[in-house]
C-alpha cells in the first residue's frame, strides 16, 4: 500500500521588545485540508491583506 | 488587526482541528542574527515532524532568493548530517497557497503579548535556549 503524504505548512516570526530578549519562532500547522477548503473558510480579506494587516510581511 | 478578527480567525482555525507544531528560540540579543535562531529552530523542527509526526512534506513560506538559496543549502546539511531522510522541504511564496496562512496566525497568537489568553487549540510548544 502506498504511503500517505501528511504535509505541515510553515512559517516564522520574530519579536524584540526593548528590555526584553528577543524571541525567534517557527511554526508549522499539520494540514491535509485543500487549499480552497480554507481559503473560502476564512473569506473577511485577502490573505495578503491579512498578512499586512497584522505587520508580517 | 482587531481583536474580534483575531478571534475570527483563531476560531475558523480552531474548528479546522488541525495540530499545530511551535519552536521557539531566545534569548535573541541584537547582536546575533536571526538567521542563526531560524536554522536552530528548523534543526530542532525537522527530526520531530519526520520522527514524531510522519510528515513527508513541509511547506514554508519563502523570503528573499539570497535566503531561500542558504537555507536550501542548510536544509541539504541537516540531511547528510542525517537529523532527517525522507522529509521533502519546500518553499513556496506567502500568497500562493492558503495554508500558509495558518501557521502566521498561530504564530501571533502564540507570540504577541496582547493575544495572550485566545484559546488556540492543539499547540505544541518546543524552546530553545540559544548560546
Amino acid at each position: 500500500m502506498e504511503a500517505k503524504n501528511k504535509s505541515a505548512w510553515g512559517d516564522e516570526s520574530m519579536r524584540t521588545q526593548d528590555s526584553k530578549p528577543g524571541r525567534y519562532m517557527v511554526g508549522v500547522s499539520i494540514c491535509d485540508l485543500a487549499e480552497h477548503t480554507v481559503r473560502n473558510g476564512f473569506d473577511s480579506r485577502s490573505l495578503r491583506k491579512e498578512k499586512k494587516s497584522i505587520g508580517m510581511t | 488587526m482587531k481583536l474580534d478578527e483575531r478571534n475570527k480567525s483563531i476560531d475558523f482555525i480552531n474548528n479546522l482541528n488541525l495540530r499545530h507544531i511551535v519552536i521557539g528560540a531566545e534569548p535573541l540579543p541584537e547582536t546575533m542574527r536571526p538567521e542563526r535562531a531560524r536554522r536552530k529552530c528548523l534543526e530542532t523542527l525537522l527530526p520531530i515532524l519526520e520522527k514524531q509526526y510522519d510528515i513527508t512534506q513541509l511547506f514554508m513560506e519563502s523570503r528573499n532568493t539570497k535566503q531561500d538559496l542558504l537555507e536550501i543549502n542548510f536544509i541539504q546539511g541537516i540531511r547528510s548530517r542525517g537529523f532527517i531522510s525522507s522529509l521533502n522541504y519546500q518553499l513556496l511564496p506567502g500568497d500562493s497557497d492558503a495554508r500558509l496562512w495558518i501557521p502566521d496566525q498561530i504564530l501571533g497568537a502564540v507570540g504577541a503579548d496582547d493575544w495572550r489568553g485566545l484559546p488556540v487549540k492543539n499547540v505544541e510548544q518546543y524552546m530553545i535556549t540559544l548560546e
